[in-house]
């Protein structure tokens, strides 16, 4: 609750990645002001998921820093960085296919619930309330993302655009000050897509900052309100939406007009 | 039963394959036949120290290899069954090939258990606990913890949970009903020998396990069950009855491989739900939607929904 006061600021310096000879991210700079909705976008390739996969502990950056919330968490592991108050969700969804929605949801709260293996093998009664409590927040978290009708459905068995949500919720439960979405509109229909920007607005409204991962460029141009644009692991503009789209590099990049 | 009920916690829950379960179960039984016989120590007063031996081993073995993937741990985990296994057959101490005998019964407050429906009521009393601590961890964070670990190691991790260590607690929840089973088991007998804790004891328990429904606590008491009963039943086979209960396993492994058991329930509450979607799909097909293929009925509950599923086709990936 106290992270949330102090500032969820998310600040990436020059991080660098390398698979052996391949650059994957070169001096990558990056800054999240509290609760601002940053949109990182790019071709195919050029390294949005790994930037990921280095803020959350993933993949360890060959050179660079990232801090958050003042604190350097270069280098850490995922567990440690998300009990800062980090979340994510997966390009390809990550649920946990045979637990319900529901568990899913509450799996997301490991970090809050109570960690008494006697209290819970003893059945106390502060621990069955403690249980009880956050199982209705987690049905509230699904109410949220409006899936409340699917909570006792095993997540492997749900289509594509409510797994995704259900994996929104998995994360909001666990009170992040910092959202990252691995492209949360790819592979969803348009009219659930409409349905995902209000979701994600909603969020932002929260006060948690997020930064997410898009191809929809009218998404990204109606939500956020800075975007960063990745090529070959390199940052080629960066700026407001209505910048961005005249940026000449920007089109390049997309349409691969002659430099 | 009961060691499937704790193989259930390792292979069940977490997903690691251990194929060395029998080495704990021959920990607490040693401990206990050993210091019952030498040392002359009442049978309760060795449950600690067969636990906590079990413990040690769980420490030693798991901390370095938990950090494998699964394929690995299986492996270790079969050499750390053998090596029990021949350690108990080589050392003089322990008695050799022959074993520990002239364990004394079970004392509780007095009360000496000798007779075999003496053993039955302590056993079953060891299940119902084994049965309830499992129930009760499944529906904690501890065991949460477990299946998320068991479904997807990297997005557990992205819930903050420390997936190693977690991995040794399941293994060392293992062990400790493991050591149990085997302190209470050595004077049930009253002598043990190496050959009762062999590769091939480890393998039964892990099959009571998958034949009963991995992660499904009903699953493995009945798997345990039927490990235990159905080469009884078999016996007018004789020689054969191995290889007939081989052939039964091969059999219900390709018609039922979820086990007979399975977590979800005899999978009554899945045929329920999916008859209840279809009459979601009529009820949307009586108000307009002609779209009715048996298509919708899967992966989409409510009918608001099956119309849209249907014409991005993400209904089922």
């Amino acid at each position: 609750m106290t992270a949330r006061v102090a500032g969820a600021q998310l600040e990436v310096n020059n991080l660098s990645l390398r698979f052996g000879g391949l650059s994957a991210l070169t001096d990558v700079s990056l800054s999240v002001e509290e609760g601002q909705l940053v949109a990182v976008i790019g071709p195919n390739g050029a390294g949005k998921t790994s930037l990921f996969n280095c803020l959350t502990g993933y993949y360890k950056p060959t050179g660079g820093a990232v801090s958050y919330a003042g604190k350097d968490v270069t280098g850490m592991s995922p567990p440690d960085v998300a009990s800062l108050g980090v979340r994510r969700t997966f390009q390809n969804i990550r649920l946990f296919p045979r637990l319900s929605a529901l568990d899913n949801v509450l799996a997301g709260a490991h970090l809050r619930a109570r960690s008494n293996v006697l209290a819970a093998l003893m059945g106390s009664r502060e621990f069955r309330r403690s249980e009880r409590r956050l199982v209705g927040e987690a049905e509230r978290w699904l109410e949220f993302v409006g899936l409340g009708e699917y909570r006792d459905i095993r997540a492997g068995e749900l289509a594509y655009g409510v797994r995704k949500r259900i994996e929104v919720a998995r994360a909001l439960i666990g009170e992040p000050t910092l959202l990252l979405l691995d492209e949360p509109a790819a592979g969803v229909s348009s009219m659930e897509r409409s349905d995902l920007s209000g979701l994600i607005k909603r969020v932002a409204e929260r006060g948690i900052s997020v930064v997410m991962i898009e191809h929809d460029v009218e998404m990204v141009m109606s939500l956020a309100s800075q975007v960063t644009v990745l090529d070959r692991g390199q940052v080629i503009a960066s700026g407001p939406p209505s910048m961005i789209r005249e940026d000449d590099a920007v089109v390049a990049a997309y349409i691969g007009r002659r430099r | 039963m009961c060691l499937a009920l704790g193989l259930n916690i390792v292979a069940g829950y977490a997903g690691l394959l251990d194929l060395g379960f029998a080495a704990f179960f021959a920990i607490g039984a040693y401990s206990t036949g050993l210091l019952a016989t030498k040392a002359h120590w009442t049978i309760l007063a060795t449950l600690p120290v067969g636990v906590t031996l079990s413990l040690v081993g769980a420490v030693i073995v798991g901390l370095p290899t938990l950090r494998l993937r699964s394929d690995y741990l299986a492996i270790v985990t079969l050499g750390f069954g053998e090596i029990i296994e021949t350690v108990a057959n080589n050392l003089n101490f322990t008695g050799g090939p022959t074993g520990v005998f002239g364990i004394p019964p079970l004392a509780i407050g007095g009360l000496q258990v000798t007779t075999n429906t003496g053993y039955y009521w302590v056993f079953l009393v060891m299940v119902v606990i084994f049965v309830v601590a499992a129930l009760r961890l499944r529906r904690s964070r501890l065991g949460r913890a477990w299946l998320c670990i068991r479904e997807d190691e990297d997005a557990a991790q992205a819930m903050g949970i420390k997936t190693q260590r977690y991995k040794l607690y399941a293994y060392m929840a293992g062990a400790i009903i493991g050591a149990l089973t085997g302190s209470i088991y050595a004077p049930t007998l009253t002598a043990i020998a190496p050959q009762s804790f062999s590769f091939n004891e480890s393998l039964l328990i892990l099959m009571a396990v998958a034949i009963g429904g991995l992660g499904s606590v009903w699953g493995a008491l009945l798997g345990g069950a039927v490990v235990e009963l159905v080469p009884e039943f078999l016996r007018s086979f004789s020689q054969a009855r191995l290889l007939v209960f081989g052939v039964v396993l091969i059999i219900m492994m390709i018609v039922r491989p979820q086990g007979l058991w399975p977590e979800g329930g005899f999978g009554l509450r899945d045929l329920v739900r999916r008859n209840s979607r279809h009459l979601q799909v009529d009820a949307a097909s009586v108000t307009g939607s002609d779209r009715d293929s048996p298509a919708t009925a899967i992966g989409v509950r409510p009918a608001d929904r099956t119309q849209q599923t249907l014409e991005d086709g993400t209904g089922s990936s």
